[in-house]
């Protein structure tokens, strides 16, 4: 949380990997409670709906669980369900990215590999 | 009777800072013609109101006329208010305020001495009905022809209205002539009708009025 | 049987409004739901404040009608006392405005007009604004104007609230404490709201549905987030461009040189991968809207 809303992705989109990001920092730790629709809303500036839209991609993912009457919580190996997908997401955010830019620029494979074992 | 309600506040309350100017310049006059040999303020506020408030009553009356129908009334309209309540509570607290200046005019004539004949009352009478319908009529020759037109319209009937009512009153006084009472009935009844008449042109405008910007 | 028009569809069927020869409203058809913030997002002139004014039956449409649920809006209280709409108040005096109106006599009227109003919230929100209560309308500036507009607006707690330009003359700092503002009414209470506005840009985090006005027409209504998402600002070489967007929705594009980037409406099912060389970047609400007037 705090970080501020680009234009680049879908606003409640960037609220699940806010919240994510979070959860990886252990600024939000399992079981604990997380910022309700309204709260998120009043902090950013955003439409309830928005922010709502955003924490129900997290509960779909099984990251937060709702507790009636009191609010959303962080489920039990939430942290490792997010490593795990984004670990096989890597390859499609980043690697694919790197590739394309090294192949346009003229960079080969192999000097991708030493300048990734060269580096600290 | 909600929506009538709120219109009977707002109206009520605008007409009669209208209707207390009127009140207000009478006493200005009373103040700047200084008061009579008698020294009695209440009597030359009386005798002030009864000649010149009767004057001045149909020439506010026009003028609030025109600044009803081009801003009161878009104004209730922007508030939320039907046409219909607004322009109802409109004429009731018309008539009902102007009978209660009236009634003051009356009162201040009985006071201040005037003649309290049939005649007198009958001016008085006429005198309502034909403010109000003034109102109604300028508000309507607004929409109708434009401000010039029905500013000149109704100073027009005012002045005639008030030279015709001197010359009666005159001519009854010196007892030339005097009119029978089916004639006073007779032209209460007209101004009446006259009254209807321009609510019902009046209504026409009010229907197709639109608030703008 | 008494029943609450609180959660009712405000519907809008048909709707043509004509001055004289021009037609400003074309056959508009809306449905709007309780519980959003709306934004009416068009040009100057494109009609905006028509709608806004047929919609809440301050003024007759040419043709078509208004409903609140079962009941017509037009000359109809039962409806009206649950709509509110806050117009911009004009320094001038105009038609529709008091003549030589104070502020406390707008929110004196408004106390008697508007059913629901909050006394204690308008109280509030005028010290906060920093409006002089005694001071003639004539006399505020744009900006206070647009306050006590919006003061009226909040304070009213209807349940269908309408604002027009209700930014108009706010500096940032002013603006940005609006949104919240409303927001936060929002939040509280659940009422709709259509704010419209051509300020697009800062407005879009609030809006929770768009409704865009060109001409007189809707051109479109949609969830906001699902229009960003589906808009797309695509560039590279020319013909890499073009083979990319062949047969999609492409609203506008710019050519210079060898380069050409165009602006795409993706449709279901529809999608771009972006590569080496082809730049897919998102597209924010004032670039979908300027791109969809050009079109």
């Amino acid at each position: 949380m705090n970080e501020i809303l680009t234009q680049e992705k879908s606003i409640y989109l960037q609220i699940s990997e806010m919240l994510e990001n979070d959860i990886l920092r252990d600024i939000l730790l399992e079981e604990e409670r997380v910022p309700s629709t309204n709260e998120l809303a009043k902090l950013y500036a955003i439409n309830p709906a928005t922010a709502a839209k955003g924490i129900n991609i997290l509960v779909e993912q099984e990251i937060l669980y709702k507790k009636r009457g009191i609010g959303m919580f962080v489920k039990a190996g939430a942290k490792t369900k997010i490593k795990k997908r984004r670990q096989s997401e890597f390859f499609d955010h980043y690697v694919k990215k790197l590739l394309e830019e090294a192949e346009s620029i003229g960079i080969t494979k192999e000097e991708l590999v030493v300048m990734i074992e060269e580096s600290k | 009777m909600d929506g009538i309600k709120r219109n009977l506040l707002y109206w009520g309350y605008t007409i009669g800072l209208t209707l207390s100017m009127i009140l207000a310049m009478v006493l200005g006059i009373c103040i700047v013609t200084g008061l009579d040999e008698s020294g009695n303020i209440l009597f030359a506020f009386c005798a002030t109101m009864d000649e010149y408030g009767g004057m001045y009553m149909p020439f506010f009356m026009g003028m609030l006329g025109m600044v009803t129908i081009n801003n009161y009334l878009p104004f209730t309209l922007s508030m939320g208010s039907t046409r219909r309540d607004s322009f109802i509570g409109m004429e009731i607290m018309l008539h009902l305020e102007g009978l209660l200046l009236i009634g003051i005019i009356i009162a201040a004539g009985i006071f201040s001495g005037r003649t309290a004949n049939g005649m007198f009352f009958f001016g008085r009478v006429l005198l309502l009905v034909v403010s109000a319908a003034l109102c109604n009529l300028s508000g309507w020759a607004y929409q109708q022809f434009g401000k010039a037109v029905s500013l000149i319209l109704f100073l027009v009937l005012t002045i005639m209205g008030g030279l015709g009512a001197s010359v009666f009153a005159a001519m009854h006084e010196a007892g030339k002539w005097s009119l029978p009472q089916w004639g006073q009935l007779a032209f209460v009844a007209a101004a009446v009708a006259a009254d209807c008449v321009v609510i019902y042109l009046y209504v026409g405008k009010v229907k197709k009025l639109e608030v703008r910007v | 049987m008494e029943h609450n028009m609180t959660d009712e569809k405000l519907v809008c069927s048909n709707i043509t409004k004509t001055y004289g020869k021009k037609e400003v409203l074309k056959n508009i058809n809306l449905e709007l739901e309780k519980g959003k913030i709306y934004g009416l997002i068009g040009r100057n002139g494109a009609g905006k404040t028509t709608l806004l004014s047929i919609l809440s039956a301050q003024n007759p449409a040419s043709s078509g009608t208004v409903m609140l649920g079962t009941e017509p809006v037009w000359e109809n209280r039962k409806a009206l006392d649950h709509i509110c709409f806050s117009r911009e108040i004009s320094a001038l005096g105009a038609n529709g405005q008091g003549n030589g109106y104070k502020v406390k006599d707008y929110l004196r009227a408004a106390a008697w007009y508007l059913p629901n109003w909050d006394k204690e919230m308008a109280d509030r929100l005028v010290k906060e604004f920093d409006l002089d209560v005694k001071k003639r309308v004539i006399k505020l500036s744009k900006g206070m104007l647009s306050m006590l507009t919006i003061v009226i607006a909040l304070a009213s707690k209807a349940d269908y609230t309408f604002l027009d330009e209700p930014v108009a003359g706010l500096d940032v700092v002013m603006r940005e404490y609006f949104y919240r503002t409303l927001l936060e009414e929002f939040t509280e209470s659940g009422r709709t709201f259509i704010v419209s506005t051509h300020i697009i840009e800062e407005a879009a985090d609030v809006l929770e549905e768009v409704i865009m006005l060109d001409k007189g027409q809707i051109i479109l209504k949609e969830d906001t987030q699902a229009l960003l998402e589906r808009a797309v600002h695509v560039s590279g070489k020319e013909d890499v461009v073009a083979a990319a967007t062949k047969g999609l929705h492409c609203l506008h594009e710019e050519k210079i040189g060898r380069s050409k980037g165009v602006t795409v409406l993706l449709h279901e099912g529809e999608h771009i991968q972006g590569n080496a060389e082809l730049s897919v970047q998102p597209v924010n609400l004032q670039q979908v809207f300027v791109a969809l007037c050009k079109e």
